[in-house]
């Protein structure tokens, strides 16, 4: 069953259509809402909200739409609404000294510790210029479309990207830096030993 | 370096929790049925009302409050006295209207607790259905 038909059928209130979008989108709207909230229990609660709204909103699904960009839509406003709420209580969205749930990597492509920098640095990052980063290079959404997800013209989409781009090339590049003094350190030290 | 757009698009996917997705399914059953499970509440609440009433007619008639008052007077711990005291419990308390008023009780406690949890994240659904500005 194509996604248009079972926008048709959810929006007649038929479980089956919902379970269906359900299994197909839960583990990618999850995986999106890790990437903007960085932590499991939050992002485990926006995936849940985010799917109790597409079943309380279904009437206002258009079937020519499909409901992938309707769940991203809705998973960004739940989690920008979130972070509102944390700044309101000066809580931020991510917390510096907190470890990263990041999964063990398997490919040997990555290395952990290039994989922890890259999601260490995405979560410095302000929200918006995070979440432009994700959508686009994560998600492989079209600037139109995360236009319409964050309600904002095409082009501040891409400044958004230039913008995300430019400081974590230089929260990568502090990283590197950090580490390179790190190892001098260390190696110093030995010297000194003998 | 790789290039950045390759290192963001090589972030790992995080294991999908366990339970996730049957607690979605459970949130949305439950949804389905708010407004039959109003009504049973209602009844529920209806049953707690009638038998409450039924249960404190029946203790009023039968002189239990009197009998309790003299009963306690003579309090003393032992063996006999917690035995007399269940003796008069059956005596004067109908354990039928109890037992009928407790479990009514219970369930209306349960029902009102399901219901309100809908409730309460339809309010939370009302207040971030607004639209996000990106400042």
């Amino acid at each position: 069953m194509d996604e248009r038909e079972l926008v048709i059928k959810l929006k007649a209130g038929d479980f089956e259509a919902f379970e269906e979008l359900l299994l197909k989108y839960e583990k990618p709207i999850f995986n999106y809402a890790y990437r903007l909230t960085f932590k499991k229990a939050d992002a485990e609660d926006l995936t849940q909200e985010t799917f109790l709204r597409l079943y309380d909103k279904r009437k206002t699904l258009d079937p020519d739409k499909g409901a992938k960009n309707w769940l991203y839509t809705v998973a960004t406003n739940i989690a920008f609404d979130l972070f509102r709420k944390r700044k309101r209580a000066n809580e931020l969205p991510i917390d510096d000294n907190e470890e990263f749930e990041t999964i063990a990597v398997s490919s040997p492509y990555h290395n952990i510790e290039r994989v922890k920098d890259i999601e260490s640095a995405l979560g410095k990052l302000k929200p918006k210029h995070r979440n432009a980063l994700v959508l686009f290079y994560k998600e492989d959404f079209t600037y139109e479309e995360i236009g319409v997800f964050l309600e904002i013209p095409v082009n501040t989409v891409k400044t958004y990207i230039r913008r995300g781009k430019e400081a974590l090339k230089e929260l990568l590049l502090d990283y590197d830096t950090e580490k390179t003094n790190g190892q001098n350190r260390t190696k110093d030290k030995k010297h000194k030993r003998h | 370096m790789d290039k950045i757009e390759q290192r963001i698009k090589n972030i790992n996917d995080i294991e999908f929790p366990d339970g996730l997705h049957g607690r979605i399914v459970r949130s949305i059953a439950m949804r389905r049925y708010r407004w039959q499970l109003l009504a049973v509440l209602s009844v529920v609440i209806f049953n707690v009302g009638i038998s409450g009433l039924r249960l404190h007619a029946s203790i009023s008639e039968s002189g239990a409050i009197q009998a309790f008052g003299s009963f306690f007077v003579n309090f003393d711990m032992n063996y006999n006295f917690v035995s007399d005291f269940w003796g008069l419990v059956a005596d004067y308390i109908p354990l039928h209207s109890l037992s009928i008023f407790l479990v009514n009780f219970a369930l209306a406690g349960y029902i009102a607790k399901l219901y309100f949890d809908i409730v309460k994240y339809d309010g939370y659904v009302e207040r971030s259905s607004k639209v996000i500005q990106f400042d």
